[in-house]
């Protein structure tokens, strides 16, 4: 048996836990059942699925955090980061190893939803909708982990205050959960890349596939912080996957009153049509990548240094997440000016602004890539200062500034007409309009190398 | 069995060990020392693979251990200066879990247990939760974790700090009776006098850089140092001193002279017969044997002058 499992069982298995809960929950499902008027059915599937998810997704969750936590809180990390155990083991171990028992009570819940519904559904729904169930319960869990191991990672002396962001993250993430549960009657059709999939059946296989993901990024976080070295290529892959997921639903969005050729459905016209679409979520994917990369001067040493080795293996391996997302947005964004010319282009947050914007210019595609060359700088330069305690949290800050308050000072004092400066606008734009960002990218990265030069060491 | 090659490990904005490169022999065990800040504990969690640094390489038995980090965790053991224990676990429980976890063969683990168990004489305790246990015992139970999978190399970062003199002394004597066992052992301390009983080696860093690494005690040498004091007048002892040619004074002051001979040990009886015969009243007279806390500061006080 995965031996830290069996001690994440040893430990959570207290009298509280193994006797306490389980009877607790039983005598709430009864109360449910009174509460019901003694009938089975709808009502009762209803409050026995809602408590399975606050059961797991807020105790659950707080436990798979805690396992972690306690590891660097009573110093016995080192221990396992020395041992031969796999990043795997010490993945699926510590999250069903603390979880366990409260797996076992919310499992009650469960069986209690299928039992109270078996009668007035399909044995299809019934086993679709129980899955989904434990899916969510499943990514609510791994996102606990992850988060509490990535903020971990980034500063080692986190403590409670992580543990409730994570709790608060995922209360709001089950309150989104647990909506199509509360109108079990109500599932719409769900539109996809022009085709209609069941609600219950589409949502399945979101979850099932980002439930993989999220334990592929487990993995490989904790093979990080078992010092192995992780090449970008599953970010590229995932990356790829987003794109193709969204992608599915931006389309009726993109080209909502153009469905006439597009029901061809060549792939060749779908990333045509979704050109722009790419580009706004590369924007965002590539903002958060900033966020997961290592921006430390020493990350990016490895990274120069090797490129100036023209080592190509450790290129690969040393090139943050930013790098192969802004790569990736280069492309899409010569992908989007190519395709510029099809009419009626319209942006996903612009169409849902109901901005109308009728083509995309070339000055307006290289103004959104200064800007998020620009971001990526400064981000990078409050991670090579070091006079920030939480650089990433100081950068973003910084960036929200430049994006929001200093653009409203403006405009509220001198106009529209200087907007430019501080956000890429899509009208009317002219080549003088990319000098101020591209003055800008110029000071931050002028900055960065000066620091890169202070600090970082000769080429070893 | 341990290779350190200009290994280069940055804090943000503080170089902490600056182009270390040392070698270890196998089957010894070496002291790592130096002032608080000086850069040990990193450089073990650098030896160990738990940190990665900036350049370097770090090799245990000829295997890059930043290369392959697990594989050589199979060979390595690492107890940090604050370390904790599973408190609501049994010795024996917790004992066993670190089998496991270090991936012991399942028909091995009893007798890797029962070696570390005998070796850390934790016999009575076995069935109390490591929150029980003393001072004393939590670190024996601590070194038992790091080498119930026999490594060859143990690095241990302070590990006599805030134990009494009897934990003390049985530690020692785990010691040399691990290195008895083939191991090879990285010993980080601030108590010289204590590291001077069983190292063999001594890898003196400050301010990150390797000043020197020494052989200890087991080294042997070709000069002894005497330390003569007297109630006759020094000067005359001096210029008695200063016609033999087979003395040289290291230095003096108003009661006591520092000589080296180039001789072995008879001649220090022929120094002191001579002495006697020439009427000078000597009260002391013995050989200075160097301690390794004089060999540290010597070395200290050389590299601060350069």
């Amino acid at each position: 048996m995965n031996p830290e499992f069996k001690r994440n069982l040893i430990l959570s298995s207290t009298p509280f836990r193994q006797f306490v809960l389980p009877s607790a929950m039983l005598a709430c499902i009864y109360i449910f059942y009174l509460v019901n008027g003694q009938f089975l059915g709808k009502g009762l599937a209803i409050a026995c699925a809602i408590v399975f998810l606050v059961v797991m997704l807020l105790w659950g969750t707080r436990e798979v955090s805690d396992s972690l936590m306690d590891e660097m809180v009573e110093k016995t990390w080192d221990f396992q980061r020395m041992s031969s155990m796999g990043a795997w083991s010490m993945v699926w171990g510590k999250i069903l190893g603390s979880s366990f028992y409260v797996i076992l009570s919310a499992l009650i819940a469960l069986i209690a939803y299928m039992y109270s519904i078996a009668s007035i559904v399909s044995s299809e729904f019934l086993i679709k909708s129980s899955l989904l169930l434990l899916l969510l319960a499943g990514i609510g869990l791994s996102v606990s982990f992850l988060s509490t191991l990535f903020l971990l990672r980034k500063n080692p002396n986190t403590t409670t205050k992580l543990t409730n962001g994570v709790i608060l993250f995922l209360g709001i993430y089950l309150l989104i959960t647990i909506i199509p549960f509360i109108r079990l009657e109500q599932f719409q059709s769900i539109n996809w890349y022009k085709q209609d999939y069941d609600w219950l059946t589409f949502n399945l296989v979101s979850a099932l596939s980002f439930l993989t993901w999220l334990l592929i990024a487990n993995y490989r976080l904790m093979r990080q912080e078992l010092q192995y070295k992780n090449s970008p290529l599953i970010w590229t892959i995932f990356i790829v996957f987003v794109l193709f997921y969204c992608g599915g639903f931006l389309i009726p969005l993109t080209y909502f009153d153009r469905g006439n050729w597009i029901d061809n459905g060549e792939i060749g016209v779908y990333l045509k049509v979704l050109a722009p679409s790419y580009f706004f979520l590369l924007i965002i994917i590539t903002w958060f990548s900033i966020y997961f990369s290592d921006n430390s001067i020493k990350a990016i040493h490895r990274l120069l240094f090797s490129c100036s080795k023209t080592n190509i293996r450790n290129i690969w391996l040393y090139s943050p997440l930013w790098l192969i997302s802004y790569i990736l947005l280069l492309i899409s964004g010569v992908w989007f000016y190519l395709n510029s010319g099809i009419d009626n282009q319209v942006g996903i947050f612009l169409a849902l602004w109901h901005v109308n914007v009728p083509i995309f210019s070339i000055e307006f595609i290289i103004m959104c890539l200064l800007f998020v060359l620009r971001d990526i700088l400064i981000s990078l330069y409050f991670s090579f200062k070091n006079s920030f305690r939480r650089p990433d949290s100081s950068a973003l800050i910084f960036i929200l500034l430049l994006y929001l308050l200093i653009p409203t000072i403006v405009n509220m004092t001198a106009g529209s007409q200087w907007l430019f400066i501080f956000i890429p606008l899509p009208n009317d734009v002219g080549w003088y309009h990319i000098l101020p960002v591209l003055i800008q990218v110029m000071v931050m990265a002028g900055l960065n190398w000066n620091y890169y030069h202070q600090k970082s060491p000769q080429p070893i | 069995m341990v290779n350190v090659k200009n290994l280069i490990f940055e804090y943000p904005g503080k170089r902490v060990l600056h182009d270390i490169s040392f070698d270890i022999s196998p089957n010894t065990i070496c002291a790592l020392v130096g002032p608080n800040g000086a850069g040990k504990t990193t450089l073990l969690r650098c030896i160990s693979a738990l940190i990665r640094p900036y350049g370097g390489i770090v090799k245990i038995d000829g295997m890059n251990v930043h290369e392959n980090p697990r594989k050589c965790h199979k060979n390595i053991a690492y107890l940090a200066d604050f370390f904790g224990l599973y408190e609501k676990l049994t010795v024996k429980q917790s004992l066993t879990y670190m089998a496991q976890a270090y991936g012991i063969e399942k028909n091995e683990q009893l007798q890797a247990y029962d070696w570390v168990i005998e070796q850390l004489n934790l016999n009575d305790h076995i069935n109390k939760k490591a929150g029980e246990l003393s001072r004393g015992m939590r670190q024996r139970l601590g070194i038992a974790f790091a080498i119930i999978h026999k490594p060859q190399v143990v690095l241990l970062d302070e590990p006599a700090s805030g134990l009494d003199p009897e934990a003390r002394y049985s530690l020692s004597r785990l010691l040399v009776d691990l290195k008895n066992e083939g191991m090879t052992i990285i010993v980080s301390s601030h108590i010289l006098a204590e590291l001077e009983e069983y190292c063999d080696e001594m890898l003196i860093i400050r301010d990150g850089k390797l000043i020197e690494q020494k052989m200890g005690k087991t080294q042997p040498t070709n000069k002894i140092q005497v330390i003569i004091k007297a109630i006759s007048p020094i000067e005359q002892i001096l210029d008695f001193l200063n016609n033999k040619e087979i003395y040289q004074i290291v230095s003096y002051d108003s009661d006591e002279i520092h000589l080296e001979l180039n001789s072995d040990e008879r001649a220090m009886s022929i120094l002191l017969k001579e002495l006697m015969l020439n009427n000078f009243e000597i009260s002391e007279f013995y050989k200075n044997t160097q301690s390794m806390q004089d060999v540290y500061l010597q070395t200290v006080n050389k590299a601060n002058v350069t």
